[in-house]
């Protein structure tokens, strides 16, 4: 049973194809050790920076009913001396941990991977798309060349997979093709949306940043979209990520190209989510009769 | 204002609560312009009346005392699990220390309810942080003890000391205490030799509110504030408390 959901992604070998989101907590020994306890088959960290950073001050997040979530978090994290702890806790309970990795510049990047490698991390996430941090993420990610120089430093540097998340922009497919061929060895498609909310009864935006980025069920159809267009374009190895909520929106993403997926938001209202998610994909396996969740990547492509 | 630098204020809420809170359950305060803010409910109506008790520490607590009757503020909520009043509790004992006392009126109302005898235990630095209970209780507890640390007014002492040379903890079916954290550790500390669990009302930093930032942690466990707490077991969080020197 174990193997039919069994995958392979980016030089990852995964029990299932149900990762957490970075972000949702990854910053502390003790968060990996909670969302290991979620169920996930691999870990991923909050984005780590060289240095720490406190994040914005509340109001953080903004719940929009039926919607999603709006979160202005700010890269808040420990800085790149916590990872080594992470790493430790996460092949105690053995499971296979990214760091998340993020940077303004692409020595800024690879000063936080060199780090996750010397400390036995199996993959780097680089964070090119958070749509809310000055100087960092989608600023970078948005530009095919700055996105390029970023991924060829770290990538020709470490040894472990380099993996790139993308977020939504109108080069997308420019930028994923640029990412790969300096060496990124998959994809995680997308990140939030940069997005805001206003409070009618004070005319102020809420968040304390103004802008955030809007995540949950309102940009799954759009996350759906770009891993099946860079699917059908490119054919990388993707992890597709947005408003993934049950099976059925984590299966859209497989069945459009994406080889595992990672759940964010739906974690504030089911932390089961996981066994959901696997109990449905393994129906989905019966239902069009192939042999595994690995037959199933890209299969709208096919049909 | 209910004393020096503290303050009792009532917020009408556009649309009620889904539930009615449980004690220890809290919300977020946002003071718009300014910030966001944890804050213990003191008393619920069911008409949408909310009270909350507060101390001025900082930016945002002082622009919270200082806005007008009539002014708009952000309320989510209620946040946090709360405390689950045990059927087989026939007398609590609260410790209070300081501003703990902010959550206590809802607290004691609820095992009022719940037919118990509540007996409060509060601390203060000093007489001027001290005001009449009166004001923010709706249920009154059975017995009221006070203490200041420098005897100003009532038993001179912390409160845990007050409560141990007035009262036997083994009459009580449970302990609960909400204050600092040294206080909450003393307290911990203390009850550990005479193998007692209380349970403690705890403060972290609480920024989302809803288990997603992390920001919240309990050092040393899988728990996070805002979603598992903000009560816990002392086994719980003696971890924690005892790390934050
Ligand atoms: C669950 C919970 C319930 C609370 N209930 C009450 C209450 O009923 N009455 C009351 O007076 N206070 C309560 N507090 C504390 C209150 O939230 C802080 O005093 C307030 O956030 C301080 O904001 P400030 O801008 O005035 O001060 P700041 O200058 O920002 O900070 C002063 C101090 O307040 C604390 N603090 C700051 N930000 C936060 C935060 N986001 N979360 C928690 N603590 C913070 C820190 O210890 C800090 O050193 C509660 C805290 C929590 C976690
Ligand atoms: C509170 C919060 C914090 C996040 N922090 C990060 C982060 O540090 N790095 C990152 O790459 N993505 C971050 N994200 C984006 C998520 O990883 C994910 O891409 C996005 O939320 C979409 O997935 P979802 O709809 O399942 O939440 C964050 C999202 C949320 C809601
Ligand atoms: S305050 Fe964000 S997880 Fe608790």
């Amino acid at each position: 049973m174990v193997s039919k959901l069994s995958v392979r992604v980016a030089g990852l070998h995964l029990e299932h194809p149900v990762m957490n989101a970075s972000g949702i907590l990854g910053a502390t020994p003790e968060h990996i050790e909670r969302l290991a306890s979620y169920g996930f088959s691999a870990i991923v960290t909050k984005t780590i920076t060289p240095q720490p950073r406190e994040g914005n001050p509340p109001p953080i997040i903004v719940e929009i009913p039926n919607i999603g979530l709006l979160n202005a978090v700010g890269l808040a994290n420990p800085g790149k001396n916590i990872v080594p702890k992470l790493v430790e806790v996460s092949k105690r309970l053995g499971k296979p941990i990214v760091i998340s990795v993020g940077g303004s510049t692409p020595s800024e990047f690879l000063e936080v991977a060199s780090i996750a490698e010397e400390a036995g991390a199996d993959a780097i996430e680089l964070n090119l798309s958070c749509p809310h941090a000055k100087g960092y993420g989608i600023e970078i990610g948005s530009d095919p060349y700055q996105s390029y120089e970023v991924v060829k430093t770290v990538a020709n540097s470490v040894k472990i997979p380099t993996i790139a998340k993308l977020g939504l922009c109108d080069r997308i497919v420019e930028v994923a093709s640029k990412v790969l061929e300096a060496g990124a060895k998959g994809l995680t498609l997308i990140n939030t949306v940069r997005a805001m909310v206003i409070d009618v009864m004070t005319a102020r935006p809420v968040l304390s940043n103004v802008f955030g980025g809007l995540s949950g069920p309102a940009i799954h159809p759009i996350a759906v979209r770009v891993v099946y267009e860079v699917y059908r374009e490119l054919r990388p190895e993707i992890i597709g990520c947005g408003g993934v909520v049950d099976w059925v929106t984590a299966a859209e993403l497989i069945l459009a190209g994406a080889r595992a997926v990672q759940v964010g938001t739906a974690l504030m209202w089911k932390e089961n989510i996981v066994y959901d998610v696997l109990i449905g994909l393994r129906r989905l396996i019966e239902h069009f009769g192939v042999r595994s969740i690995e037959d199933l990547v890209g299969y709208s492509h096919r049909v | 204002m209910l004393a020096n630098g503290i303050y009792l204020a009532k917020l009408r809420l556009v649309e009620p609560f889904e539930s009615y809170p449980s004690p220890a359950q809290f919300v977020m305060v946002w003071v718009p312009g300014v910030k966001e803010m944890p804050m213990s409910i003191s008393h619920y109506s069911c008409d949408g009346e909310l009270t909350i008790v507060f101390r001025v520490r900082g930016v945002g607590t002082q622009k919270l005392a200082s806005i007008g009757i009539g002014s708009v503020l952000g309320i989510r909520g209620p946040l946090g699990k709360g405390i689950a009043i045990r059927p087989e509790w026939k007398r609590v004992a609260i410790l209070a220390g300081g501003i703990g006392i902010a959550p206590t009126p809802l607290l004691v109302s609820a095992l009022t309810v719940h037919g118990c005898e509540t007996h409060l235990f509060w601390g203060a630095k000093t007489r001027s942080e001290l005001f009449d209970l009166d004001k923010i209780f709706v249920d009154k507890p059975d017995r009221i003890e006070i203490s200041t640390d420098d005897g100003s007014y009532g038993f001179r002492g912390t409160v845990l000391e007050l409560f141990k040379s007035v009262a036997n903890v083994h009459s009580y079916d449970a302990v609960i205490a909400i204050g600092p954290n040294p206080m909450l550790r003393a307290v911990c500390e203390d009850m550990e030799l005479k193998r007692i669990d209380p349970m403690v009302v705890m403060e972290t930093i609480v920024k989302c509110g809803r288990g997603i930032c992390g920001s919240c942690y309990i050092r040393g466990s899988t728990k996070l504030l805002c979603i598992d707490g903000p009560a816990f077991r002392c086994s719980e969080v003696m971890h924690h408390l005892r790390s934050l020197d």
